[in-house]
């Protein structure tokens, strides 16, 4: 079985691996409009250029793109479970493991080409936008230091398709894939709170501390307009190994979760 | 697969020839049972067969009569007791399934697989999914006469189309065996056909075929053997000619308005006549022919006169060597109080055919209390 060129033609095969990048480049290229002008409107320099580079949308839970990977890695998920043409070749287990990898590789492959196609996008519409800001920024990047943040975007956003996908594989379904990835972001702010608040405590080291709204660039300054819907908008400090941990505890949970129910399934 | 390793560890050592030379069947099935739920009658009881290579084996039976259940059973999709054997190991323990076992499963009217993928690219992915090259796919696309409609999308499809799809995905692998789940179900006659020719040609080229059928007609014009299953247990394992001699039946369908004489004629020629009600009669033991003439002769007018093949009910017939006098046993014990009537259709009554007919015959049987009061009536 030849997982990954199967997984690679499934892929290009279905129109939604077309759809959901064109919505996701379309918005994000909007939304980073919309920040600009907004900026420019209030008189500030409120728009981060980070910001504008990673889209962020106070309201989304995840950043548009982290979605759209969610989206396109439950999708190809739930493929297997409605059209279930493969059943009888996924009868062995090293076949739907060889499976499963070939999706995650798929799927963040997919993340990563999603990610760094918003940022494009986005460092065109600030370069037109705000040429100053997009050239220091460039020059920067030019020389080496690309901001923290864009790594942490892309991670975030390869987490965001591997959640959808590991979500939807371990309930059958794509639109549940959907849900556990709305899901997860909001119930790890608080899993996160209580144990680093405990872990601060007895460690005291705050050095090289970032907050979540400076590696995931949204508006700190408006809390309350996340409501309870996003996990993003904490004051909690965390370590950039923290940050990581936070970033790949869902995935390694919904991943332990489905390797302890793959043997005892049929299917995939 | 616990119980044949320990039969051939169980074997004597100093007979290792015989264990080479013991033929695996492609195909072998071995007391497969599937509980009913919640204590109703099983699903499947203690079926036993297998199919050879060279050979088109049929399994026939109504609908719910278990023929799904046991291939679903064979190839590890259901939980349940028994097991079946694929060259003598089961399909769990192939190392490459799709290479020795093809399977067609699913209905005709559902797309092979996501409707809006064209079936070029769909049987390129399930060529991936086998592990054999994309030309495979385009080669068998050829084959099953897809060709032309090859880049057209899924949803498109017939249903005859998407059999073939699903017919040319169980190949991909260049299986030596073929199972299929009620092929030709739902296709126009054209597809039948079609779908006949081929399965024999592949029975004929050293394949195996095992398909379940509805229509004991079918299986008489496809199958080398014939397996019948009636609610869940195996009935009888025949060649197709025993099947076609003692299950099946040449009739002549006769209608005209002055039926009723001419069945007086007919019975004297030596034939056997049956009232179908209203001016049909259906005659046994004479050709069309011939009838025609006697009509001709005696200037009855016929507005009908048609050959038609009406399934018997099944006689006892041989059984299968040792599951079966078991098997069928236990079939009429496990059948309990209130099931008298399929009780009456598991126990067969060899003169006579028993109550497995055809409705038009059925109403038939029934009419006869009417008569009776019909009687009484005048005799009032």
């Amino acid at each position: 079985m030849h997982a990954l060129t199967y997984e690679r033609r499934r892929l290009i095969g279905v129109r939604s691996s077309w759809l959901v990048p064109l919505v996701v480049l379309g918005a994000s290229a909007a939304v980073a409009v919309l920040t600009l002008g907004q900026g420019a409107v209030a008189g500030a320099p409120a728009a981060d250029p980070l910001r504008v580079l990673t889209a962020g949308l106070p309201l989304l839970p995840l950043p548009i793109a982290a979605l759209g990977a969610g989206v396109l890695g439950a999708l190809s998920a739930g493929h297997e479970f409605r059209h279930p043409a493969p059943l009888v070749l996924l009868r062995p287990l090293r076949r739907r493991l060889a499976l499963l990898l070939a999706k995650l590789v798929t799927v963040g492959a997919f993340a990563v080409l999603l990610g760094v196609g918003t940022l494009v996008v986005d460092a065109v519409v600030l370069h037109l936008g705000r040429h100053a800001a997009a050239v220091r920024l460039e020059t920067a990047a030019l020389h080496g230091h690309v901001p923290t943040a864009l790594g942490g975007y892309l991670a975030l956003v390869v987490a965001g398709g591997w959640i959808g996908l590991l979500g939807a594989v371990l309930l059958r379904s794509a639109a549940a894939g959907m849900l556990v990835l709305i899901t997860v972001p909001v119930l790890i702010e608080p899993v996160a709170s209580a144990l680093l608040g405990s872990a601060a405590v007895s460690g005291g080291g705050k050095q090289g501390a970032l907050h979540w709204h400076r590696l995931f660039p949204v508006d700190g300054t408006h809390a309350w307009l996340y409501g309870a819907l996003s996990g993003l908008h904490s004051g909690t400090a965390v370590s950039d190994a923290g940050l990581a941990v936070a970033v790949a505890a869902p995935v390694l949970v919904l991943l332990l979760a489905y390797l302890v129910l793959l043997p005892r399934r049929s299917a995939l | 697969m616990a119980q044949t390793v320990q039969a051939q560890t169980q074997t004597d050592p100093d007979v290792p020839d015989r264990q080479v030379r013991q033929v695996h069947h492609p195909f072998q099935a071995i007391g497969l049972t599937k509980a009913g739920r919640r204590g109703r009658a099983a699903a499947l009881l203690d079926l036993s067969f297998d199919a050879r290579a060279g050979q088109v084996t049929a399994l026939l039976g109504p609908e719910g009569s278990g023929r799904t259940t046991a291939l679903r059973l064979a190839l590890g999709l259901e939980h349940g007791q028994g097991t079946a054997l694929f060259h003598g190991r089961p399909y769990r323990r192939l190392s490459r399934p799709e290479r020795e076992v093809g399977v067609v499963l699913g209905e005709a009217d559902q797309p092979a697989g996501h409707p809006g993928r064209r079936a070029r690219a769909h049987l390129r992915m399930m060529a991936a999914a086998a592990g054999v090259a994309a030309r495979r796919a385009d080669q068998l696309l050829e084959q099953t006469r897809l060709g032309p409609a090859a880049e057209h999308r899924l949803r498109t499809y017939s249903p005859g189309m998407n059999r073939r799809l699903q017919l040319a995905q169980a190949l991909l692998g260049d299986p030596s065996t073929l199972l299929l789940d009620e092929p030709t179900e739902g296709l126009s006659p054209k597809n039948v056909e079609w779908f006949h020719a081929f399965l024999r040609a592949f029975a004929a080229g050293g394949g195996a075929v095992l398909v379940t059928l509805r229509s004991p007609q079918q299986a008489a014009q496809l199958a080398d053997r014939v397996v019948t299953l009636e609610l869940g247990r195996l009935l009888a394992d025949q060649p197709v000619e025993e099947f076609s001699r003692t299950r099946l039946r040449d009739e002549v369908s006769v209608r005209g308005p002055q039926v009723a004489r001419l069945a007086d004629l007919l019975s004297a020629a030596g034939a056997t006549v049956r009232h179908e009600g209203g001016n049909v009669i259906s005659v046994e033991g004479l050709a069309r022919t011939e009838i025609g003439e006697l009509a001709f002769r005696h200037g009855i007018l016929l507005h009908e006169l048609a050959d038609r093949v009406v399934e018997h009910a099944p006689t006892p017939g041989p059984r299968p060597p040792e599951p079966s006098g078991a098997s069928l046993a236990k079939a009429t014990v496990a059948l309990g109080p209130g099931e008298t009537v399929t009780t009456q259709v598991i126990v067969p009554t060899p003169p006579t055919p028993g109550t497995h007919v055809l409705p038009a015959r059925r109403a038939a049987r029934v009419l006869h209390p009417l008569f009776f009061g019909e009687d009484l009536d005048e005799d009032d």
